[in-house]
């Protein structure tokens, strides 16, 4: 073929090498973000940053200040991302607490897909299980919860203790849990978290749209109109706290799905949440979602107060939350909610097959035995060896136990209570009965 | 290091290159009628304008080589622009294409460490005239270009789809998707472009393109030109796949070359424009600032409701191998009833400017791209031209109700800015193949709110662009 003829062909060949090339332009990496968050193994996070700005980030652990740094994690390495301290009463600067933006700097970096994790350090919680645990329990119930699994942390190739990687509630959750139209940027759905400031009881305060702005802090959407942003969840509230009795269920309903929060709310009560819902200082640690119907959503969030007592009981504080109270006064959302705490009941005992014990309890087991390692040699673990053994072993038992005696409240209270009457005082003995009956 | 993609690339490139400076070769290839035997310099320009405009500005440019212009005598026979057809005698059809690569290299403060290749363009189309008064245009992209392929806005693949109407010299008629008459260097065409990226004022506040009509034409000796209509929409520059930008706009740019009739005037080529847009964004992100090659926000877009103002000035000036433009424009976003009560918020105001030069150093007149008096490996090595542009894109500082409660905090609503100087150079190898390379050095007013706040803010990112048109 002479050379003119070929380069009579050229135009097509060149058509054809094109081609080819549209076909493989858009191959991305098929990275798993369920191998970050596989809580079966211990994971290595390493962070490079320079040793001044880590410095500073621990002496000014109270403020939100950003610095960029690099992130490797199973020999993936994402560079130029930004850190800061983060959290609420666990927050410090001897081990912080550390919020990773893969974007904050480079707007389209992403990591296995993910915008944003966080490396929580429980400091306010000797085992580092009781969050993780939960959210799996929830996770279990079907409502969406945040992945989680254990972490050894090294920044600059020093170890500096041992944390647990968070999912962060962002878009990247609301796309994974509600699909991609709530978690369009202009046209998504409202997510807030709830900022704790005093307790508050879902009280409703007044027509002004001040007071809630305090309250909830806008996750996404967060520069758009105040009416649009709040006046839904000022009525909301409103109608929470001033619909008539006979009308509640109905009027809520418009504004929030009752069953999946009686569900939400069994979940708590059956892990024993101390700071949730029904906390001991008011409503915490959950963010509300609202869909682009108008319906909310209770996302649950910083459950380190979980697995608190195990002889609290099913009905404790639930008078003292409005929504919760006058939910309770509807027959069909209080069978919800016990249907709920028979669901996790079941859960919670459920046997492997070739282990009899509950999952619940294999489960606390298992993420204590993975996490000991680490915690032997965290620098910075604010307790001793032997408080967290202890409290391992409190937690076993919590496991092994709970299910009879929350088994025995809900038995009395389908059998009907006095209002007022505590369903756990005729239950005590049980889980005495139950500790004869564990290994 | 490249690696093999880029590698494979970097051939077929050199291939396409060989083929095309090769004899004749594109001529041969194609069908082609035989090239012109009048030896006129090709212009092309500057602004996407019309069909119709360009095609009176090749006439003029003609006519002057006729009167025995140096520069045209001393230029050779080369073959035609595009591959056309005439079906019948009144009717002709060019056909048109633009396959652009873009290779950047490492950027250390940003934390990219390697090179990267990506297609800018593969674009194909066709224009062409029928019955003398009629011309249109249908262009498409293959793929996403940069800025879809960024997300830097939201790209259709259908490029320009117009049909153009000349009922008078004063007045023609245009309807179909086109880019809204706003901005001089946003309705240049890319291969007329001096630099591998246009300027942010451009590529942010200049509304770019989308449904409409437009009455245009030229007034007064052609020393005025006029452009004026309705789009459904306020621009694709203005949105991104996830934000849908304004609607309903209003657009008009008015151009005045006060010398165009003066023939050999020092400032002949002289000329300055005022245009204005208005539009409506109805509880709607609105726009945001984001670097040159789209690396990091410096601004992000917050939520606006109401009327989108936008007022630009440009102007631009030509003589001999050089020359010089600049552009202001200015973006006003109102915020009705968004407030606590209902109240309305003050307005979000940006604004963008740039002052950019060129020089030919192998001598070619400038008129938009530079035609090569010699092309490379047929007696001389095509033409090369410096270019400079200093700029600036900056966010006013935005106030909001719910900063009081955090959400966000101040620090991310106060006035930020990009500064940029990007300096060029420019290597037309034939008609067909242009080389260019930037380096664009750029600083954000807050590094914090910068891709490279360890290096307070300020990087240098540089860039080549292999283009290939007919």
């Amino acid at each position: 073929m002479s050379a003119r003829r070929w380069i009579g062909r050229g135009p097509r060949l060149l058509l054809g090498v094109m081609a080819v090339w549209c076909a493989s332009a858009g191959i991305a990496l098929a990275q798993d973000q369920d191998a970050f968050f596989n809580d079966a193994v211990l994971q290595d996070v390493r962070i490079v940053m320079s040793s001044r700005d880590w410095q500073t980030l621990k002496a000014r652990a109270a403020e939100n200040t950003y610095y960029p740094a690099d992130l490797t994690w199973n020999g993936v390495t994402v560079r130029n991302v930004g850190i800061r301290s983060r959290g609420g009463s666990t927050r410090n600067g001897i081990k912080p607490g550390l919020r990773v933006d893969v974007n904050r700097y480079l707007t389209d970096q992403e990591f296995l897909g993910l915008k944003a994790f966080s490396l929580d350090n429980m400091f306010s919680d000797s085992t580092l299980v009781r969050e993780p645990a939960t959210m799996k329990m929830f996770e279990r119930m079907q409502l969406p919860a945040v992945r989680e699994a254990h972490a050894r942390l090294f920044v600059n190739n020093e170890y500096v203790g041992a944390y647990v990687i968070l999912e962060a509630i962002d878009r990247t959750f609301i796309e994974r849990h509600f699909g991609a139209e709530e978690a369009q940027v202009e046209r998504g759905g409202y997510l807030f978290e709830y900022e704790w400031a005093a307790p508050y009881f879902l009280d409703y305060l007044g027509s002004g749209l001040e007071p809630y702005a305090a309250l909830f802090k806008p996750q996404t959407r967060a520069t758009d109109s105040i009416v649009n942003l709040y006046a839904p969840l000022e009525e909301m509230i409103r109608t929470i706290n001033e619909s008539a009795d006979d009308d509640f269920a109905a009027a809520v309903g418009k504004h929030l799905d009752l069953n999946l929060f009686m569900k939400y709310l069994a979940v708590e009560s059956f892990m024993d949440e101390s700071d949730g819902i029904v906390g001991a200082e008011g409503m915490n640690n959950f963010d509300l979602y609202r869909f682009r119907n108008g319906l909310s959503q209770f996302l649950p969030k910083d459950k380190d107060g979980s697995l608190a007592s195990l002889d609290d009981s099913i009905t404790v504080r639930l008078d003292t939350n409005v929504l919760v109270r006058r939910a309770m006064k509807v027959p069909a959302l209080r069978e919800a909610y016990l249907s709920a705490l028979r669901q996790c009941i079941a859960l919670a005992g459920e046997p492997a097959p070739d282990d009899q014990r509950g999952w619940l309890e294999r489960e606390v087991e298992r993420q204590t035995t993975l996490v000991t390692p680490a915690i032997a040699d965290d620098p910075v673990f604010p307790y001793s060896i032997d408080d967290f053994l202890g409290t391992a072993d409190l937690l076993i038992v919590f496991a092994q136990r709970r299910g009879a005696f929350v088994d025995c409240q809900v038995a009395q209270m389908e059998q009907g209570l006095e209002e007022g009457a505590d369903p756990a005082a005729a239950c005590r003995g049980v889980i005495e009965l139950a500790s004869r009956r564990s290994p | 290091m490249l690696d093999s993609r880029t590698r494979r690339r970097a051939i077929c490139w050199i291939a396409v290159t060989a083929l095309l400076l090769g004899p004749d070769a594109l001529a041969q290839t194609t069908s082609l009628p035989p090239p012109p035997q009048e030896a006129a310099p090709e212009s092309h320009p500057p602004t996407k304008a019309t069909a119709t405009d360009a095609k009176k500005k090749k006439k003029k440019t003609k006519k002057k080589g006729a009167s025995g212009d140096s520069e045209t005598s001393e230029t050779k026979a080369k073959p035609p622009k595009h591959p056309s057809w005439s079906p019948v005698p009144a009717i002709k059809i060019d056909f048109k294409a633009r396959l652009e690569t873009e290779i950047r290299s490492a950027t250390p403060a940003l934390g990219l460490d390697d090179t990267q290749v990506a297609w800018q363009d593969r674009r194909v189309g066709i224009e062409g005239t029928a019955f003398k008064r009629v011309s249109f245009e249908i262009s498409r992209e293959l793929s996403d270009d940069f800025e879809a392929a960024h997300d830097l806005s939201d790209k259709s693949a259908w490029k320009d789809t117009y049909v153009d109407v000349r009922v008078t010299r004063a007045l023609n008629l245009e309807a179909g998707r086109f880019k809204l008459p706003f901005g001089r260097e946003e309705t240049t065409g890319e291969t007329n472009l001096d630099f591998v990226h246009r300027s942010l004022a451009a590529r942010v506040l200049s509304p770019g393109r989308d449904v409409g009509i437009m009455a245009h034409g030229r007034l007064f000796d052609r020393r005025v030109r006029y452009e004026a209509g309705y789009f459904t929409r306020d621009g694709d520059n203005g949105r991104t796949s996830q934000t849908q930008g304004g609607e309903d706009a209003l657009v008009a740019r008015l151009e005045v070359a006060p010398f165009a009739s003066l023939a050999n005037h020092a400032f002949g080529s002289l000329e300055a424009a005022v245009a204005v847009a208005t539009s409506q964004v109805d509880n709607r992100l609105g726009l945001r600032g984001r670097t040159v090659l789209g690396d990091g926000i410096f601004f992000d877009r917050v939520y606006v409701n109401g009327q989108r103002r936008r007022i630009g000035f440009d102007a631009a000036w030509e003589k001999g191998p050089g020359s010089v433009s600049a552009e202001y424009i200015t973006v006003s976003d109102d915020r009705t009833d968004m407030g606590f009560d209902g109240d309305d918020l003050p307005s979000v105001g940006t604004k963008a400017w740039y002052v950019a030069g060129t020089w030919a150093l192998t001598g070619e007149r400038k008129h938009g791209r530079l035609e090569p008096r010699n092309d490379l490996l047929r007696g001389g090595i095509g033409a090369v031209e410096l270019a400079a542009r200093v700029e600036e894109l900056r966010f006013e500082t935005a106030t909001y109700p719910g900063s009081a409660f955090g959400f966000p905090t101040e620090a991310a609503l106060s006035g930020n800015a990009d500064h940029v100087v990007t300096l060029g150079i420019n290597w037309y190898l034939n008609h067909y193949v242009k080389l260019q390379g930037n380096l664009v050095r750029e600083w954000i007013d807050d590094p914090e709110r910068s891709p490279a706040p360890a290096a307070g803010g300020r990087f240098l990112s540089p860039v080549l662009l292999l283009q290939f048109h007919f």
